[in-house]
């Protein structure tokens, strides 16, 4: 089951960064917050952070896991995995044809 | 940043609050990460992703019997709301006289439905008192003064700084239970505009309608039916305690 990240509003973004992190293994906080600035090249704040987490755990896209000293790893669920791989398709095939539409490929 | 967090609804700081706290220990705060908690925290009000719990509930210092009184004080109140109507609605159509000082309508018929009203609207506020922890003292306060002058002004409505004064004590009640996480935040919002949308349009209404006794009249009444929703949100914060959560198995 595919569930839409476009319900998020301003949140969809984060999250979707937020469950790519996620995809390379469980992650605290902290941990997610410095690979979505890799990934993404801009820093996500913790109030927004908090903000997608919260919104992807009562969704089930990922879950908590038992909490080391006081941070709290989180990982992806099945249905996040299946939510993210439909993401990721979807923008794929956009990209795809954002680039054969520059390069002057007939439709 | 503790303080911060404050801004936070219950439930959520209940859940988050102490890893979010560590990532702030291990990344030092910036101004816009400042701005970014404060719109985090405006938004897990406006759109919580964490329901509340009994467990995340603050602890009243109240027992269970006292939370059953409390919820049925909160009954009375919804009931004080639909009499305060009917006690209105009474006086608007009470019959008009004559005096030295021109016409004005005689609204003394529906007296007796505003004490009923008015007493048990204080019963709610007595509620609230045993309902809300002794820490929330800027709520009990509150409510203890709104009680004491909704009683005078009820046995002398045309006063009406006194009812301002009640309004500004329902704001206190509000914003001091609301800091409790006591209250959830539409009733909280839903009070405090409501008591100062009434206090602007009742001071409006008494500069402009000076020496218009009908006038005033029917603008004070149109403020006190408008006043409802406060009288409601009251009961139902009461209502809904979860005392058969409390009940021991």
């Amino acid at each position: 089951m595919n569930q839409p990240l476009g319900e998020l509003g301003r949140f969809a973004e984060p999250s979707l960064y937020i469950l790519v992190s996620l995809s390379g293994g469980p992650k605290h906080g902290y941990a997610i917050m410095t690979d979505v600035e890799e990934i993404s090249g801009s820093p996500m704040g913790p109030g927004t952070l908090y903000g997608a987490l919260a919104r992807l755990e009562r969704r089930g896209l990922i879950e908590a896991l038992e909490p080391e000293d006081r941070r709290r790893p989180y990982r992806l669920t099945g249905l996040g995995a299946t939510t993210v791989r439909a993401q990721l398709d979807s923008l794929g095939g956009f990209v795809r044809t954002g680039l054969e539409r520059l390069e002057g490929k007939p439709r | 940043m503790s303080r911060l967090m404050r801004l936070y609804p219950a439930a959520w700081r209940e859940r988050y609050e102490a890893e979010f706290l560590a990532l702030l220990h291990e990344r030092r705060a910036t101004f816009v990460d400042l701005l970014d908690i404060v719109r985090g925290a405006l938004d897990a009000r406006i759109h919580p992703q964490v329901r509340a719990t009994v467990a995340s509930l603050p602890p009243p210092d109240a027992s269970i019997d006292d939370l059953r009184v409390a919820r049925r004080l909160g009954i009375g109140a919804m009931i004080g709301a639909a009499t305060w109507l009917a006690a209105w609605f009474v006086a608007s159509i009470g019959p008009v006289r004559y005096d030295d000082a021109g016409a004005y309508r005689d609204g003394a018929s529906a007296l007796p439905l505003l004490l009923v009203a008015v007493a048990l609207l204080a019963g709610g506020l007595i509620g609230q008192m045993i309902r809300l922890p002794r820490s929330a003292r800027l709520a009990r306060g509150s409510a203890g003064v709104a009680m004491l002058f909704v009683l005078i002004w009820a046995t002398a409505p045309w006063l009406w700084p006194l009812f301002l004064v009640v309004l500004a004590a329902l704001v206190g009640l509000a914003v001091g239970a609301g800091r409790a996480g006591a209250w959830p935040t539409r009733a909280i919002l839903l009070v405090v505009g409501t008591c100062i949308g009434v206090a602007m349009i009742a001071t409006v209404a008494a500069a402009t309608s000076a020496g218009d006794r009908m006038a005033g009249g029917a603008f004070f009444a149109l403020c006190a039916v408008v006043l409802v929703p406060v009288w409601i949100a009251i009961g139902a914060t009461l209502i809904r305690l979860p005392v058969a959560g409390r009940l021991p198995a």
